[in-house]
């Protein structure tokens, strides 16, 4: 026999009705597909993160270098991951002959649908923005100025967020085995085909890489692409969850207006400005000058320890530049230009200062020549020249194998000159007209 | 109807079949834009070579699904001659008409890159179907696609033939030998197991 339940008056009040609101959407989010593809999807883009980091320059040198990786990491081969466990999401019910039991719950079948959708979508945000944390965290020790652009990366999170959702709706609507892996293939090629053409249209994939010029997104463009992917997310999953289906209108509006911003916007350059503040020059005190921009303040004084010799050999020389500059502006009339630090550089080190040194040097003494130039008669004989003033001014133990006897003969013979013969034959080489083979002095 | 009839249809062969033939046709046409675009030669057809293999390779994975598997298991002949048949078929069919869609230049990613993918994808599905199910098991190869098609170094060989076979062009050896390695693993796997028991559904 078991005793009657006395009830007891001075207990708190139990709060049903907010413990069934939140347990199933918690039960949801713990279980299932979810965390194991935000797992899969932080893996993901953090090994394609590490194995693109020591690549040619890393991405570590520039803010606007990593979030742009990011965005291609983690939409292009995050993108079709979170399409496809939001489609097995979706498809749960249907593999577990379970829908007649949803079906027979009070709740609406929006707000059951919202809530299986929810790992679907929040999960792979999830998931990329700890990868994303991860990698920023990763690039703040090697940067010089700047700061990253949050906004654009939540507004990949958003992304993943809508592509997990319409893989959820697809899911839900397409009863067929193979429908996970064939949405994760279509949405790689939907993803990645823009990338091979050249309009402002090409910004309303989320995948879409930028290469940093310099510049930064304009300040709509994070929440127009919110709303543009946000937007067509929300405009499947009302259209297929809610029961009145006009509700799906106005999100589909509202991305249709950010689609049109994004494609037209900014004078349809696309949605990227001019960043004057990372494009300041911050120059040392030498002479010849040199000056990178703030982006790359970090490595000045290892710029100016690779132009060292270069320099002394140039400063003086009736000719010579006045200053190195890098930066979206051309060099001015007494100016050369430098190779790029940030892509000579890995982790706040230039990789290679002599080779960095020779490239500098031939910038220094690259013309735009005509066609014909190079038809010259004498342009191999002028070209051998080139390369051993090139050698002689910044030497390159990568280079010297591709000297010709001709050229080492006329680097010996420089390099036997007494100083102020070198001066004036310096002086006599940075006046001539480097297209015309004629003018070319032999040394 | 006869055996194989009713085997075809409860492995919804037709579809799977329709499927490998539309994944060829797509791949021949994306190898084709691909390298036509101005600045891009036959290396283009890189995304081809590794996504191409992961679709057709999804494909004979969930046709491994049953949906009589405790049935199956009653009957009188062993299952593995059938399952290593039904495998080694779609594989042969899939391989050979991957390896049409993408012709010439079999030093980079022609068609012994892509037979080379075709072999390791089905391989790492059928064991995956094995090991998870038939109904997930394009789920692994997806993710390691999606994990190694950045990360790969853009100089094929040294380590990166093995973690990343894939990605190689066709004459690395290493690669051919992962990726010969996962098919008789997963297909021996698969054939002498058959794929994990799933509850009922699509």
């Amino acid at each position: 026999m078991t005793a009657a339940p006395v009830l007891d008056d001075t207990a708190p009040a139990p709060t049903p009705a907010r413990a069934r609101t939140v347990r199933p959407l918690l039960s949801e989010l713990r279980r299932g597909v979810g965390p194991w593809a935000g797992a899969a999807l932080a893996l993901t883009v953090s090994i394609a993160m590490y194995g693109k980091a020591d690549y040619i320059d890393g991405w570590q040198s520039r803010w606007g270098e990593a979030t742009s990786l990011l965005r291609t990491a983690g939409l292009l081969l995050g993108g079709p991951l979170a399409v496809a466990a939001g489609c097995w999401q979706g498809g749960r019910e249907r593999r577990r002959g379970t829908g007649e039991l949803w079906a027979s719950t009070a709740r609406t079948p929006l707000r059951r649908a919202a809530v299986a959708a929810a790992p679907a979508a929040l999960w792979p945000a999830l998931g990329h923005l700890l990868a994303a944390t991860g990698c920023l965290l990763a690039t703040w020790p090697y940067v010089s100025a700047g700061r990253p652009d949050l906004l654009l990366v939540l507004a990949d999170a958003v992304a993943l967020a809508a592509l997990g959702t319409l893989g959820f709706v697809a899911g839900r609507v397409i009863p067929w085995r193979l429908t996970a892996p064939l949405l994760a293939a279509a949405t790689y090629v939907v993803l990645g085909f823009p990338a091979y053409g050249n309009t402002p249209w090409q910004w309303l994939d989320p995948a879409m890489a930028h290469s940093y010029n310099w510049d930064k997104a304009v300040w709509w463009f994070a929440p127009a692409s919110v709303v543009w992917t946000g937007g067509l997310a929300a405009t499947a999953f009302l259209a297929y969850a809610a029961r009145r289906r006009t509700l799906a209108l106005p999100p589909l509006a509202a991305a249709c207006a950010a689609a049109v911003l994004i494609g037209t916007g900014n004078g349809g350059q696309g949605p990227w400005r001019a960043d004057t503040a990372a494009a300041r020059l911050v120059c040392d005190d030498g002479t010849p000058q040199v000056c990178v921009t703030a982006v790359d303040s970090r490595l000045l004084p290892q710029v100016s320890a690779a132009l060292a010799d270069l320099n002394g050999a140039l400063r003086g020389v009736p000719g010579a530049p006045v200053r190195w500059t890098d930066g979206p502006r051309p060099a001015g009339p007494d100016e050369a230009s430098l190779p790029t630090p940030a892509f000579e550089s890995l982790r706040g080190r230039l990789r290679d200062p002599g080779a960095y040194a020779h490239g500098a040097v031939q910038y220094l003494f690259s013309d735009s020549c005509e066609d014909q130039d190079y038809e010259h008669p004498g342009w191999a004989r002028a070209s051998e020249v080139n390369s051993a003033v090139i050698q002689w001014l910044a030497p390159s133990a990568a280079y010297e194998p591709v000297l010709t006897d001709r050229s080492r003969a006329d680097l010996a013979r420089l390099k036997t000159k007494s100083p102020a013969e070198r001066r004036a034959y310096l002086a006599r080489y940075l006046a001539a007209d480097l297209c015309d083979a004629e003018e070319v002095p032999v040394p | 109807m006869t055996a194989f009839v009713l085997y075809a249809r409860s492995r919804v062969l037709p579809a799977t079949l329709a499927v490998l033939l539309g994944a060829a046709l797509a791949a021949a046409w994306s190898a084709w834009w691909l390298q036509g675009q101005p600045g891009f030669d036959h290396a283009a057809r890189v995304p081809v070579v590794v996504l191409a293999p992961l679709l057709t390779a999804s494909a004979v994975g969930t046709s491994l699904y049953t949906h009589s598997d405790e049935l199956d298991r009653t009957a009188v002949r062993p299952w593995w001659p059938r399952r290593l048949s039904h495998l080694l078929m779609l594989t042969a069919l899939s391989t050979a008409l991957l390896a049409l869609a993408v012709p010439g230049h079999p030093d980079a990613f022609g068609a012994p890159a892509m037979v080379r993918n075709v072999l390791g994808a089905t391989g790492v599905t059928a064991a995956a179907a094995a090991l998870l199910g038939a109904r997930l098991s394009w789920l692994p190869m997806t993710v390691y696609t999606s994990a190694v098609y950045l990360a790969a170094p853009s100089v094929p060989g040294g380590h990166a033939a093995i973690w990343a076979w894939t990605m190689q062009p066709g004459p690395q050896r290493a690669a051919w030998a992962v990726a010969l390695a996962a098919f008789v693993l997963g297909v021996g796997l698969l054939a002498a197991r058959g794929p994990r028991a799933e509850r009922r559904g699509m």
